[in-house]
């Protein structure tokens, strides 16, 4: 059988094993989130009634990074002052707050940006287009099935208790709240937490309405995919074309500070698997030479191979989301010759079957609480 | 020749779209489908669809008093204003949130309040300690509207000053309307008593804090609205932009005599119906602009000596010279024979070489 794929069986070893102690894809603590989120949190704590100036010394935060719009905090530094602030506000439902009041000015241009989309579909899009200049790691996917898309927001895994439930009400709030021109959060199926419910669960009845669950295998929200066509009230098309291009600016310039597995990682995602560039070609995109790709590589504690392997899994995970292709499809769309080999590969590398891993085991695993 | 559009006077004020859609909205708030609002005041939805599209004062003064009777609410104007997301006034009021302090934030409402409404709104006046910023009457208004345009007004720039300086305690908070029955509603919107039946409809602060700085900090967002904003300012400035691109459409036609109005509209991504009323706000009408545009063609092609009568005709798209006669006789009084004669004559005319 022909694999066009180049992937040796070491290769996959490696991968299998990485699954125990490594993190493939779900957030490290040391990677970063912008600093949107830090100011976002300290206004909607000093709504609560506790001084921006007085949590964040609490928690030795300099207060000048908040004026710089794109300066970037470690997720574990943002972790804690998470918790500080719930200890500060003795609000156990602050995430939700947040969601409920602060969204439309939280993540410049982002939210802006899906408020003047020309539809539903368009605003999600720019969101996950975009999604690194609010965290390095993805922390929310889009699944979009023949009747139903799903909007998923990725557990923390690891974290306290405290602040997983933190992460994902502030997600879904906000997510909810920026969909909210679309008229989604009136035409809800179903709005998942995977944590249980908590002492202020009638906050999110509040907030959220009757389709909130919990104990749910996922934190998402579930709508009917005909509302992806919704056209926003605040549609502007020249407002989100300068928007989108300071956007695309932005990117670039994050992606030139980012840690050098991370931009290669991408490159090799960018080309598509199968027709992938070699170590070579790589180096040359980041405007170096082999040698020197590896020798930064080495001091980011990663190998050319680790990274490979990482493309790897994103692309055939990101392939795997979308669920009207057909395993088959995405076989070859990789440059596998059949979908047997694929699914024996991908069984390889993640001790899972692709159809399982689109089930949810394999995240749930990965990412549950 | 007859001078098309000059004889409707100085164009109506007009109003951005966006506060309609605002208005719209705090009606649906109050419980009202949207629906009954735009069947009562025979809106067509399609209308609010273009962010840039325009509504004369008149028409926004009638859908306004329609919103108070249709939600029952007379302290509409102040509920709208005190909504979360009533301040999307794209992109007039991110400008204005991510403004490096609050005078900065007063001078882009006044640079930029043209995007919002021809009419001016506000006016900043500092003096040594203080600063007063008004809300100006609205002209020609009835009783109802200034008072609903005052609270709109009033209650918008007080979220805004809010933003800068959450407690803010405003030294005075004045409306030149008298008490309405519900003042009570502006006591706790202000936080403080409101005196009515003043000189003017004005707040009053400290103007120390004309330079708190705004919390959102973002040069690179701030800086590419102003470019959005700018270019939208300079787009409104050309009084008549329907009927040049009416215009400049139909100059650029292989044969502009029948063309289809429809296909102009399409062409600049309007409804006929649209077209119509978009060109009625300019004060001139689609036949106004076309009869002009084909005069203009017209004169042109039959100053090229190289043509004749006949070729000019065929080239702009009658069927026969004697339509092109009697269609060209209508528009500028003269047959175009008697035009040629007539530029021939006139003293002064450059002629090409």
């Amino acid at each position: 059988v022909s694999e066009r794929f180049g992937v040796s069986s070491s290769l996959a070893d490696d991968w299998s094993a990485a699954l125990g102690g490594g993190q493939p894809f779900g957030p490290t603590r040391e990677s970063t989130l912008s600093v949107q989120f830090v100011r976002g949190l300290a206004s909607v704590a000093e709504r609560a009634g506790v001084p921006q100036a007085q949590l964040l010394s609490a928690e030795h935060f300099d207060v000048r990074k908040l004026d710089v719009p794109e300066a970037r905090v470690q997720r574990f530094e943002f972790y804690r002052i998470c918790r500080r602030a719930m200890d500060l506000t003795r609000d156990r439902a602050l995430g939700l707050h947040w969601g409920e009041h602060h969204c439309g000015t939280s993540f410049p241009p982002l939210s802006q940006l899906v408020a003047y989309a020309s539809c539903l579909r368009q605003a999600l899009e720019t969101l996950s287009r975009f999604e690194r200049l609010l965290s390095d790691e993805p922390f929310v996917q889009l699944l979009e099935g023949a009747d139903q898309v799903t909007v998923r927001c990725l557990c923390l895994r690891g974290e306290a208790q405290p602040v997983q439930m933190f992460w994902a009400e502030m997600n879904i709030a906000n997510l909810v709240r920026l969909m909210r021109p679309y008229g989604v959060h009136a035409r809800l199926d179903r709005l998942c937490f995977a944590h249980p419910a908590p002492a202020h669960r009638g906050e999110y009845a509040r907030i959220f309405g009757p389709a909130v669950r919990f104990d749910q295998p996922f934190t998402e929200l579930v709508f009917d995919r005909a509302l992806m066509a919704t056209h926003s009230p605040h549609n502007d098309e020249d407002i989100y074309n300068a928007l989108r291009a300071l956007a695309e600016r932005r990117m670039m310039k994050l992606m030139e500070q980012a840690p050098y597995a991370l931009r290669a990682r991408e490159l090799l995602v960018q080309h598509g698997w199968a027709s992938r560039p070699d170590m070579e070609a790589i180096a040359r995109g980041l405007g170096l030479s082999v040698r020197s790709l590896r020798r930064h590589l080495a001091t980011e504690g990663k190998s050319y191979h680790a990274v490979e392997r990482e493309a790897l899994a994103t692309v055939a995970t990101h392939l795997l989301r979308d669920e009207r292709r057909t395993i088959r499809e995405i076989a070859s769309e990789m440059g596998f010759s059949d979908k047997g080999t694929f699914q024996r590969a991908f069984k390889r590398w993640t001790g899972t079957t692709p159809s399982a891993y689109r089930k949810g085991q394999f995240e749930r695993e990965t990412f549950g609480a | 020749m007859t001078q098309h559009g000059l004889q409707s006077g100085p164009r109506e004020s007009t109003l951005s779209i966006l506060c309609v859609r605002g208005l719209i909205a705090a009606v649906e708030q109050a419980g009202v489908p949207r629906a009954d609002l735009l069947h009562a005041a025979q809106l067509d939805p399609a209308q609010l669809s273009d962010a840039k599209a325009r509504m004369p004062f008149a028409q926004f003064s009638r859908l306004c008093e329609l919103a108070m009777q249709l939600t029952g609410d007379p302290a509409l104007g102040l509920h709208w204003a005190e909504r979360e997301g009533a301040m999307n006034l794209a992109p007039v009021t991110h400008l204005l949130l991510y403004a490096q302090c609050l005078r900065n934030a007063l001078d882009a409402v006044l640079k930029f309040e043209p995007l919002l409404s021809d009419e001016r709104v506000f006016q900043v006046l500092e003096s040594d300690d203080k600063v007063l910023i008004r809300c100006l009457p609205l002209r020609g208004a009835s009783v109802t509207m200034q008072t609903f345009w005052a609270a709109i007004g009033m209650a918008g720039l007080f979220r805004l000053i809010r933003f800068f300086v959450p407690d803010v305690r405003p030294d005075r908070v004045a409306f030149a309307h008298a008490a309405p029955a519900y003042y009570a509603e502006y006591e706790r919107f202000f936080g403080r008593q409101a005196d009515f039946q003043q000189s003017f409809t004005e707040v009053v602060l400290d103007r120390a804090l004309m330079d708190t700085p705004s919390r959102l900090q973002d040069d690179g967002f701030r800086n590419t609205l102003h470019a959005a904003a700018q270019r939208r300012a300079v787009h409104l400035a050309q009084p008549s932009s329907y009927s040049l691109r009416v215009r400049e459409f139909l100059l650029r036609q292989q044969r502009p005599y029948g063309v289809d109005m429809k296909a102009v509209a399409d062409s600049l991504g309007v409804s006929p119906r649209t077209l119509h009323r978009r060109l009625a706000s300019e004060g001139t009408s689609y036949r106004a602009v076309e009869t002009e545009s084909l005069t203009t063609v017209a004169t042109s092609l039959l100053q090229d000596q190289r043509r004749s009568i006949q070729e000019t005709a065929y080239t702009m798209g009658f069927s026969t010279t004697s339509t092109f006669h009697r269609v060209f006789k209508s528009w500028t009084g003269m047959t175009p024979g008697e035009y040629l004669l007539s530029v021939a004559l006139e003293p002064g005319v450059e002629t090409s070489e």
